[in-house]
């Protein structure tokens, strides 16, 4: 996995394994190693740790380091990173001090500021949202509970949660609604920061949902299904949807895994990435027809957005600085350092899609029907010759004997 | 029925009706996890979900309001049923015999009263789901006035408290789901549940418990206390029982 971050048109951070590296230009010219480094790994090393988390660290021994998801503050100064070794790290974009490193206790998913930079929104893979303050340290951390109901050492407010793993997270315009996406189809939009106020479900999705976009009063979705949603988001209700977005020899399809809005010669349009296919998908937001299929060199682990019509890809053999307008993919020159760790990154968070694997509900149906009519027959039989009614003949079958039992 | 029949029982007489199924052919493991993918056929959102597929045309111009969330063999539902003729009320179920055994059930109900030209049991049913995942797929938002959770399991181990079914996380999806004014009944013969869920309906700002003398006064406690094939369990081990009611609050002011 790696990781794009810009900061404006042309510089920006680009995570990769344990590393940031600050690019002074993004765009064409050629980054080099005297460029910003921040090693993230020996700063989490350096954040002491009480009893409970120890545990937690030593069982993610095992994990690569990587930083998982990344967020930009809204006025541009601050970078946060939360990483696979469940740390996050606050710095500032101009000269990498660290403001802040603190432990999380799951797998983090998502992060975002909220719109006073003041925090980070943080979900997980259990599906939790938890705010954590971002400039500045809790003066005291005491046991709290988590949206489960279960005691933590751990700091941070509990917004939400849900029983499915969170895939995306987004702000309304005036940052008083919370967006979540998550992998049992759903979009929930609460209030923020009172996210125990959710008012609405925006219900319609298919498949997963892994991306959103916000515009206006508009929401624009996207994951497992490939399709495009646009929703009113004060309401829930479903505005309009796109055919699923794949290519014409394609079977099936793949699923997107990051949606942007963008405006193209005055017109607002969407950028859809899937992160297994060599395409962007330009669709056009008047009609929510793609208009374009761009062809790209390398499957991208991770895709950004940076100013108009331009958006880079990371890849695993380079960077690829993408325009919509002219259609152009150019190289990014890219220091040696990183080239190397790029090309073995892990995949990105894999989004699996549901895996009913037995079809519980048939064979349950098809061995009640055959018991019953067994029992059916028994007893015409037992009326018939008045004997044999032990009526035992029943205590298998439909009983899952072996399992304990319990009205 | 006698063996199960207690001093309190308030469940209605069902002797007269015949072909209502066994229990005993309908039991299964006590616990399903809640978290994993079950092939459970639920509606992409409430609009599209086909409720004459389980009240029949006595879903047209009627929508769900009361909702029994794990109501096990049904007991609350088949209780109340006489009472509220006007009001749909569903069970939600995730163990695929359990809930079919009350669908079952039902339909010999509606069978023996339709043979008695009545509607009777016309207004109840159950579906098997996964009420912790699937609620919003169901109803709307502010829908339903009454919420049960009855007996719910106990989840004994620390470590297994997230998966109880209130917390505040569901508390909040529970508060989309009811109208303001709404009531969540609880009941529990484990007192240390019994603390939890009062708990966190506490805590959680669109709740708050009703006071003894609304509880004391309230029509249906009677039901939540007795009706239940866990509530007829507990009084005949000697159990004490422990239910509570809270209403659901209006929205804060944004
Ligand atoms: C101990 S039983 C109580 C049954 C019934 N309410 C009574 O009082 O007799 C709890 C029930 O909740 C069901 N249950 C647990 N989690 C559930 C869920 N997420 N959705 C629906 N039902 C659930 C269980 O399968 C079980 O039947």
């Amino acid at each position: 996995m790696a990781l794009l971050l810009p900061l404006d048109d042309k510089s920006g951070y680009v995570f990769c394994k344990q590393f940031g590296f600050f690019c002074k230009s993004l765009v064409q010219a050629a980054t080099s190693d005297d460029d910003g480094i921040i090693d993230m790994k020996a700063i989490t090393e350096a954040v002491p740790s009480d009893k409970e988390q120890q545990q937690n660290d030593n069982s993610r021994e095992k994990i690569v380091f990587e930083a998982l998801c990344c967020a930009l503050s809204w006025r541009k100064e601050f970078v946060a990173v939360a990483l696979s070794s469940k740390f996050i790290i606050v710095f500032r974009a101009a000269d990498r001090t660290v403001i802040r490193a603190f432990r999380i206790s799951r797998f983090p998913t998502v992060i975002l500021f909220d719109k006073d930079d003041e925090h980070v929104i943080v979900s997980d893979r259990a599906g939790h949202v938890t705010r954590y303050l971002a400039m500045k340290s809790p003066e005291k951390v005491e046991q709290r509970r988590e949206i489960t109901g279960e005691l933590t050492n751990y700091e941070g407010e509990p917004l939400s949660g849900t029983f499915s793993m969170i895939l995306d997270l987004a702000l309304s315009p005036d940052g008083r609604k919370l967006a979540m996406a998550d992998r049992d189809e759903k979009i929930r939009v609460s209030r923020y920061p009172q996210c125990f106020v959710i008012e609405n479900f925006c219900l319609g999705h298919t498949e997963f949902v892994s991306t959103m976009a916000v515009h206006e009063n508009r929401l624009f979705s996207s994951g497992g299904d490939a399709t495009i949603k646009e929703w009113d988001y004060q309401t829930g209700q479903l505005l309009r949807e796109s055919a699923p977005l794949k290519l014409a020899a394609q079977k099936g399809v793949k699923p997107i895994r990051k949606i942007f809005l963008f405006s193209l010669n005055g017109k607002l349009h969407l950028a859809a990435f899937s992160y297994e296919m060599k395409t962007i998908f330009v669709v056009d937001e008047g009609n929510l027809a793609t208009i374009a299929e761009i062809p790209l060199d390398d499957v991208p682990l991770h895709a950004a957005h940076f100013e108009g019509p331009i958006f880079q890809i990371i890849a695993r053999s380079s960077i690829y600085r993408i325009c919509c307008e002219t259609r152009s993919v150019e190289k990014v020159e890219t220091c040696a350092k990183l080239l190397e760790l790029l090309k073995d990154a892990a995949e990105p968070m894999p989004i699996t899609y549901k895996n009913v694997a037995y079809n519980n509900a048939e064979q349950y149906f098809e061995r009640k029907r055959t018991k019953f009519e067994e029992i059916a027959k028994g007893d015409r039989t037992r009326k018939g010759k008045k004997k044999n009614s032990n009526g035992k003949q029943d205590a298998q079958g439909m009983d899952e004997s072996a399992e304990s039992v319990q009205t | 029925m006698t063996s199960e029949t207690s001093e309190n029982d308030v469940r209605p007489d069902l002797s007269a009706v015949q072909g209502l199924p066994q229990k005993r052919h309908y039991r299964q493991r006590a616990h399903a996890n809640p978290h994993s993918d079950h092939d459970i056929n639920y509606p992409v959102c409430p609009a599209k979900m086909d409720w004459t597929g389980l009240y029949g045309d006595y879903a047209n111009g009627r929508k769900v309001e009361f909702v029994d969330v794990g109501c096990g063999y049904g007991g609350l539902l088949i209780s109340l049923s006489p009472l509220y003729p006007e009001s749909l009320m569903l069970g939600m179920e995730i163990r695929m015999k359990v809930s079919d055994f009350v669908i079952d059930k039902i339909s010999a109900l509606r069978r023996h009263s339709k043979e008695n030209d009545k509607v009777d049991y016309f207004n109840v049913a159950c579906l098997r789901s996964n009420a912790m995942k699937f609620l919003p797929n169901y109803f709307e938002k502010h829908q339903l006035s009454k919420m049960f959770f009855l007996f719910p399991d106990p989840h004994f181990k620390n470590r297994k408290h997230k998966w109880r079914i209130i917390t505040p996380a569901l508390l909040a999806e529970y508060a989309y789901c009811l109208r303001p004014g709404g009531l969540v009944y609880t009941i529990t013969d484990v007192e240390d549940l019994h603390d939890w869920m009062v708990l966190h309906l506490n805590e959680h700002p669109l709740f708050e418990r009703l006071t003894d003398e609304e509880e004391k006064n309230d029509k249906i406690l009677p039901y939540v206390v007795n009706s239940t094939e866990e509530g007829q369990k507990a009084a005949r081990e000697g159990r004490n029982k422990y239910p509570a009611i809270f209403r659901r609050l209006p929205d804060p002011d944004p």
